[in-house]
């Protein structure tokens, strides 16, 4: 058997109340009163009555009654709005009937109904009909010059590309290094300046042609005196000056003819490779030279995408409709491609 | 929706939204704009309206407009707030119309709206909940609320009288 403890004590509580203990656990539950006599009263809070039906006495009739005297206002508004079911209404109607001053009352309310004033008319209901759907059409049509704008922009695009693409790709050496140099300068305004312009232009005078510098071997092969190794060290200089960021980001380096790599293949027209080769006549000597892959172009393009772009936002804009045209680079296959989606219209174009 | 539809749209309820706007913010000029912008917001989306629930689509329309209204120029009174002892019956109404039009301008603003919503079009809870974003229990209320006031306004008035 159990043990009855203050944590369990309820069950044996409600037990002896329904008669289900046995003899023995009546005798422990008694002893343990004994000894907690606080919980003596709590077992006789726990003593419910038992209703017999003889005990309750329902007045059915006031039951039946509907609170028209404590709920009137509800009643009246419920009547109004028409909220009441078929038989409430007899019962309030005949509520109302019996008690005149409650009557009144209710007559307010029916008063409160607004009734619109029919001589009130909008006088100008012509202007707001319309005769045709200028709306539709324009939205039909709306889409076809979203799509036309778009083909001229990519047209005007290419030609464009195509007539810059005649100029040269190449960027003169001369302008990156000057800029390197410029920049080399207002970092380190102690460190001696250097005449770069001289070493990269062809009017330079200190580097003359016949003198060949190979960077890659960190020795001047030359014949002249100290005079000359120090030009070896300002050029090494430059190139160390020159970060190399720079020239990975925004540059690729193509050897040329005279580099110590014959089999590199170049991909540049005689013609602009003799313009080189003399334009840039210190890296030419050097064994090297570089082309932009950013030429001037493709900032241009970058203007040239952002209006169209603008002019396609404000196009969708107002035709009320999600168009896109979105510049993307896939680095799988290395190309860049211009994509263009609306509702039922979407092309791409890739990009060189 | 088609252009017909919208024509009779027009004819049916160009009238009707004007009372509803008209008795709201009793500014004619303000009641005809509302109403116009109304109608060029269904002509705009006209495809996308289903014909049979223009009424509503032109009710919300309006109201929302009437509200955004009201609500920049603070126009905003509350019932509520207004003693009844302190009505000016120096006015000498000719008719309920007049004391049921001076009561009106004492509702708050979403009372009024709901009780001409109700009275005036017909409108059941659900739509009027609807066109004014409560819920049917709060249009139930604002209802209930705008009848005891309309009533012991009237009931002030007339025992007076």
């Amino acid at each position: 058997m159990r043990e009855i403890t203050r944590y369990n004590y309820e069950e044996f509580f409600l037990d002896y109340l329904e008669g289900t203990l046995s003899s023995l656990q009546i005798v422990a539950l008694e002893d343990f009163l004994t000894k907690n006599p606080d919980l003596k009263l709590e077992l006789e809070e726990m003593e419910c009555p038992v209703f017999t039906k003889d005990c309750v006495k329902i007045d059915l009739k006031s039951l039946k009654e509907i609170p028209f005297r404590e709920s009137f206002d509800e009643f009246c508004i419920a009547r109004l709005e028409g909220d009441l079911s078929v038989e409430n209404e007899i019962a309030f109607d005949t509520f109302l009937e019996k008690n005149k001053s409650f009557h009144n009352e209710n007559q307010i309310y029916q008063k409160t109904i607004l009734h619109a004033d029919n001589s009130l008319v909008f006088t100008d209901k012509e202007k707001l009909k319309r005769s045709s759907r200028k709306v539709v059409y324009w939205r039909y049509s709306s889409r076809v010059g979203v799509a036309a704008s778009i083909v001229l922009l990519f047209s005007l695009w290419s030609i464009l590309y195509q007539f810059e693409g005649n100029q040269s790709n190449e960027e003169k050496i001369t302008a990156k290094v000057e800029t390197a140099i410029t920049e080399s300068k207002e970092t380190n305004k102690t460190e001696k300046a250097i005449d770069v312009e001289a070493i990269a232009t062809p009017k330079q005078e200190i580097v003359k042609p016949e003198k060949k510098y190979s960077v890659e071997k960190g020795q001047a092969q030359t014949t002249d005196s100290q005079e000359d190794e120090k030009q070896v060290e300002n050029i090494e200089k430059v190139f160390k000056r020159v970060e190399p960021v720079v020239l990975s980001a925004d540059a690729e380096l193509i050897a040329l003819a005279n580099s110590a790599d014959p089999k590199i293949e170049l991909d540049i027209p005689k013609e602009e490779n003799t313009e080189i080769s003399t334009q840039n006549n210190g890296l030419a000597q050097l064994g090297m030279s570089w082309k932009s892959s950013v030429p001037e172009k493709k900032a241009q393009n970058s203007v040239l995408y952002a209006i169209a772009k603008y002019g396609v936002d404000k196009l969708g804009e107002i035709a009320g409709k999600n168009v896109q045209l979105e510049k993307k680079y896939d680095s799988a296959t290395e190309k860049t491609r211009l994509d263009f989606n609306t509702a039922g219209i979407g092309f791409s174009k890739t990009i060189k | 929706m088609n252009l017909d539809e919208y024509n009779i749209s027009v004819d049916q309820h160009a009238d009707g939204m004007f009372r509803f706007i008209l008795k709201n913010i009793r500014d004619e000029d303000k009641a005809r704009d509302i109403v116009q912008d109304s109608f060029e917001k269904l002509w705009r989306n006209v495809e996308n309206v289903n014909s049979l629930k223009v009424k509503s689509y032109l009710y919300t329309t309006a109201y929302h407009t009437m509200i955004d209204l009201i609500r920049r120029e603070k126009r905003k009174e509350d019932f509520e707030n207004v003693d009844v002892r302190d009505y000016s019956h120096s006015e000498h109404y000719s008719d309920l119309s007049e004391i049921l039009d001076d009561a009106l301008k004492r509702l708050s603003e979403v009372q009024r709206s709901v009780i001409l919503l109700r009275d005036y079009e017909g409108y059941s809870y659900t739509e009027i909940a609807k066109i004014t974003d409560l819920t049917e229990s709060q249009v139930k209320v604002y209802i209930y609320r705008a009848r005891m006031h309309l009533k012991n306004y009237i009931g002030s008035i007339e025992s007076i009288v």
